[in-house]
């Protein structure tokens, strides 16, 4: 029973699952480790197990980790499949020890994250098309007030004169300012969001969906994700994709504050007609203070100030507002407050 | 037509970050028979809207701190009932509509053209 479980969970696994034993001959290799690598269980024999890994190093590490404390949780390192890509993956291996507890061989897992890595560079992505959108907006917004300042003084200049000279001249400069004003409004035309479509989101579908899709991201940095849902919750109407792109936005601000393990909360709370997400993250040894959210005056400096920029824009969008705070135990909370918005 | 439509001329509060425009605003506004008060800062303006009798109020959307979206929300949780024109430089459609659900009359992109502010002050007042 117990073999038939276990050969049931080695053939369906999605992850890759190989058995090497003390002479590093491989035993076990299932059809995912077959799909990931581009090679069959036999051709996977003929060929040592380092020469997967093209940094050498990373192969040495792994080893000796696992020789001296048994095991390894969740490494992220590369491998170079049959085609010569490099394929992002998260293994663990743990040795295998018989009734005399000594060591027999070493079982490893691969978890492909090429999905994942797509994903990061689709947000880094959109974080340099956002940021570019975001500065540009920035830009235009801060010439607007200049011009109105000048547009103001020519006003009570002109008020204040009859000479037709001097009036000749603010028509010139009124003129000008026109043209001032057209190129301003071409620029932030670059930042101007589209009216967003109103999505009919089941909320808890939606958080399980993207914990679904996180998870092993989270797991393979050693960070427990909780997630607390209400009972009863009415239907979002919002922009589903605006709202995936702020869950994963915040996600790499949240996991960029805990660069070793710790616990990640997303709480989800009705208060009249919005709906918050509260994104609670941090680890013991956790000190900083939350960045500030920046909205018009200077540019974002750095990795996490861009994140948190960009998803105030987007959940400005939302009609909804971000806000940030040092949480007393540690950590930073975030609170995304969106309308639940009506149906069309 | 100006702000001196009745005995006591319509009073009007600009709440901007930028000075010069407090100024230069306050100035035009006081020229054409308006009493005018300024602020930069959001709070400090839900303050004076508390305490004061004002007829309109000019608002600036993107302020450091309290900005103006969050000076709207205050306004529309105390109920306050005096029209707001918002003015900005950096509007969106999205940012109009969330300041329209708000309670704000009227959502001006910035350099605003004095005459059609004017207007649109004196239209606000007159209906106060």
């Amino acid at each position: 029973m117990e073999w038939a479980l276990l050969k049931s969970i080695y053939d369906a696994s999605p992850d890759a699952i190989t058995y090497i034993d003390q002479s590093g001959r491989i035993v076990l290799f299932n059809r995912a480790a077959e799909i990931l690598t581009g090679y069959s269980t036999e051709e996977i024999r003929m060929i040592p197990m380092v020469e997967l890994y093209p940094n050498a190093d990373d192969f040495g590490r792994i080893r000796k980790q696992v020789e001296s404390e048994g095991k390894c949780i969740g490494i992220e390192t590369n491998i170079q499949n049959r085609s010569g890509e490099l394929i992002p993956i998260s293994l663990s291996v743990a040795v295998v020890l018989d009734e005399n507890q000594t060591v027999i061989g070493t079982v490893g897992i691969s978890r492909d994250l090429r999905a994942i890595r797509d994903l990061r560079n689709q947000i880094r992505d959109l974080e340099t098309v956002a940021t570019r959108m975001t500065l540009a907006s920035q830009t235009a917004h801060e010439i607007n007030n200049p011009l109105e300042i000048i547009k103001n003084y020519v006003y009570l200049i002109e008020s204040g004169t009859a000479d037709p000279l001097t009036l000749e001249r603010i028509g010139i400069i009124r003129r000008e300012l026109v043209r001032i004003a057209g190129i301003v409004r071409s620029l932030t035309g670059m930042a101007v969001q589209p009216v967003l479509p109103h999505d009919a989101i089941d909320v808890r579908s939606f958080v399980n969906e993207y914990r679904d899709l996180v998870i092993p991201w989270l797991i393979s940095r050693g960070i427990d994700l909780i997630v607390r849902i209400p009972e009863s919750l009415s239907t979002l109407h919002s922009s589903v994709e605006h709202l995936r792109q702020v869950f994963l936005n915040l996600t790499l601000y949240i996991i960029r504050a805990m660069p070793e393990s710790g616990v990640f909360e997303i709480r989800v709370e009705v208060d009249k007609d919005d709906l918050i997400f509260c994104f609670r993250g941090g680890c013991e040894e956790s000190t900083d203070d939350p960045h500030p959210i920046r909205t018009t005056h200077p540019a974002p400096e750095s990795q996490q100030e861009i994140d948190l920029s960009i998803s105030y824009g987007l959940v400005g969008n939302l009609g909804g507002a971000l806000t940030v705070s040092a949480h007393s135990s540690g950590g930073s909370e975030l609170r995304i407050r969106v309308p639940l918005g009506k149906g069309e | 037509m100006t702000g001196i439509d009745s005995d006591q001329p319509k009073r009007i509060l600009i709440i901007d970050d930028e000075e010069m425009i407090r100024e230069s605003l306050s100035m035009i506004l006081e020229l054409n028979g308006y009493r005018v008060d300024s602020t930069g800062e959001g709070l400090a303006a839900i303050e004076m809207i508390r305490t004061t009798a004002y007829s309109l109020l000019l608002l600036d959307l993107n302020m450091p701190g309290f900005s103006g979206i969050e000076v709207l929300r205050e306004l529309n949780r105390i109920r306050c009932r005096v029209p707001i024109v918002v003015f900005t430089g950096f509007g969106s459609p999205a940012s109009e509509q969330t300041c329209t659900k708000l309670g704000a009359s009227a959502f001006l992109g910035k350099p605003v053209p004095i005459p059609e502010l004017l207007e649109r002050v004196r239209k606000l007042t007159s209906s106060a």
